[in-house]
């Protein structure tokens, strides 16, 4: 079902690449400092 | 005021600020061990920093831009699995490394490896595995730098290669770790600045980001999003060897683990190192997105970045960037280099010829044999055979096929024996380089492989499967060895 259907995402990419592309940068980033700052 | 000339002006800059850190180090440096190393004396920026800088070279401005242009987003996943590969290598290998390192007073990674299979042949495997695979790769950082002198600054092939390389050369002879570290810290930094300011400036030029990304799907379909320029496993491919397979693929990158003398700094350092890393991907996406807009028919992808610089700035800022690439590609050689030094000394000199060297000698030795290393790889940067250019091809690929298991089995199964340690090294090896050649006899290439499965997987899988057996088939690890490596563990 997921891979139906999904309305465009912002500035002409789709929603996979904003995901994995954009946000992943900014998850690996805050995971890093996460894990660094309390060791989980 | 001729556009070569601004260049040189911003260059000539760069280049005596790399000098006057060799200069400076030099007198810092009082051993072999200081040199090769500097345990205990570099932050965690520095060290940071190092590791990235090693680990990107100015194929990341050149090669892997000019790969984006043309495969868009699928590209991608490859692109932030670089980026999160410090925090990868930091977990998997980082605190444990450190404190084995410690343990044992190893000076590079092969010395870890020959105490951890209790073996002198695997320590050898291992430099010879690495040597091969370290002179072509510095020779052709050595040849590509030169390649820019003669494009964009107008200068004579040899004349670059002669001055780039010597100066590399120089602060790395003169300055050890301690010059390659911090020269690394700068020559990120200015990595950093050099997307800073090309990235935005593109971005605009193609349309701005969304108008960027419409035009790029009209002259580009299959590369707008993850799939459908390359098949669905050389995406997946992609990802993991990029990111997970640094740990083997990487060793000059990797020593930078033996540098600290606390978790702490480690752990701020691999924050660092993800940060630079982000930044730098993140922007060579934008760029070469925005290069698939601008420059659509050029020939040569690899000098999309060249040409933009020429394109869309003033020579002072587009000096910058060059700085940038050119600094790219020493942070790379520098590292190699005394990596490469570091196992000639200490691995083949001081294990087999001279045991005993006092501390200014061995210093000297070091020295000399980084120099030597160096000029070879300027004089087979000079005109480099065809099967040198085959190697630099597979050289990633055959260490992290070579290394990837044995180093991480080794630190973390207690059961690894030498003879799994040994057969994991050379079968790994053997089989990626096997995969080349299939791939070359069906598709004429050596970027296209069977099913579109990397080299660097295929070799590990084989390097696992030997190893897991052969761990299994024979007697375990002595128990001495057992207590140095997993002796802090219950």
């Amino acid at each position: 079902m997921l891979l139906l259907k999904w309305p465009p995402g912002p500035a002409n990419l789709d929603w996979g690449v904003w995901i994995l592309a954009y946000f992943g940068y900014a998850y690996i980033i805050a995971a890093a400092i996460y894990y660094v700052k309390t060791d989980k | 005021m001729n556009l070569s000339t601004q260049y040189l002006i911003i260059l000539s800059l760069y280049f005596v600020l790399m000098l006057c850190l060799g200069f400076w180090f030099n007198r810092k440096v009082r051993s072999k061990k200081d040199y090769f190393i500097a345990r205990g004396k570099l932050g965690p920026a520095t060290v940071g920093f190092s590791f990235s800088a090693t680990q990107m070279s100015g194929s990341t401005y050149m090669g892997a831009v000019g790969t984006e242009k043309v495969l868009g987003y699928n590209f991608t996943p490859a692109a932030v699995s670089s980026a999160a590969a410090p925090w990868f290598s930091y977990i998997l290998l980082g605190n444990r490394l450190r404190k084995v390192a410690s343990r044992t007073k190893s000076v590079t990674l092969v010395d870890i490896f020959e105490a951890r299979y209790y073996s002198r042949t695997a320590g050898l495997i291992c430099t010879f595995i690495m040597l091969v695979a370290f002179i072509p790769m510095i020779a052709a950082q050595l040849k590509a730098a030169g390649n820019i002198f003669e494009v964009l600054l107008g200068t004579p092939y040899l004349i670059g290669l002669f001055i780039f390389g010597g100066i590399v050369i120089l602060y790395t002879v003169l300055g050890g770790m301690y010059a390659v570290a911090w020269t690394d810290l700068i020559q990120g930094l200015i990595m950093i600045l050099g997307f800073a300011i090309l990235a935005p400036v593109a971005v605009h030029a193609a349309g701005g980001f969304a108008g960027m990304h419409q035009q790029y799907a009209q002259l580009n379909p299959g590369a707008i999003s993850f799939l459908g320029k390359m098949p669905a496993l050389w995406v997946v491919s992609a990802f993991i060897v990029w990111g997970f397979f640094q740990i083997g693929g990487s060793p000059a990158s990797v020593t930078r683990f033996l540098i600290p003398e606390d978790d702490k700094t480690l752990k701020k350092a691999m924050v660092y190192s993800v940060l630079f890393q982000s930044f730098i991907y993140l922007s060579a996406t934008l760029v070469a997105i925005a290069g698939g807009v601008l420059l659509p028919t050029i020939e040569r992808s690899d000098l999309t970045v060249p040409t933009m610089v020429s394109q869309l700035l003033p020579p002072i800022v587009g000096g910058v960037i060059i700085a940038a690439v050119l600094g790219a590609m020493m942070s790379t050689i520098d590292s190699i280099l005394l990596l490469a030094g570091s196992l000639v000394v200490e691995n083949i000199y001081a294990r087999y010829m001279k045991k005993d060297v006092d501390r200014k000698k061995g210093l000297r030795i070091a020295r000399l044999v980084t120099l030597v290393t160096g000029i070879l790889a300027l004089l087979v940067a000079l005109k480099p055979p065809a099967a040198i250019l085959w190697i630099v091809t597979m050289s990633f690929s055959l260490m992290a096929s070579a290394f990837t298991f044995p180093f991480l089995l080794g630190l973390w199964w207690p059961r690894a024996t030498k003879q799994a340690g040994i057969a994991g090294m050379i079968g790994g090896a053997l089989s990626c380089v096997l995969w080349y050649i299939l791939g070359y006899l069906k598709y004429q290439t050596l970027d296209n492989w069977i099913a579109g499965i990397w080299p660097a997987i295929f070799g590990s899988m084989v390097s696992l499967i030997l190893f897991v057996l052969a761990s299994r088939w024979t007697p375990p690890p002595p128990q001495e060895v057992q207590d140095i490596f997993f002796g802090d563990e219950s």
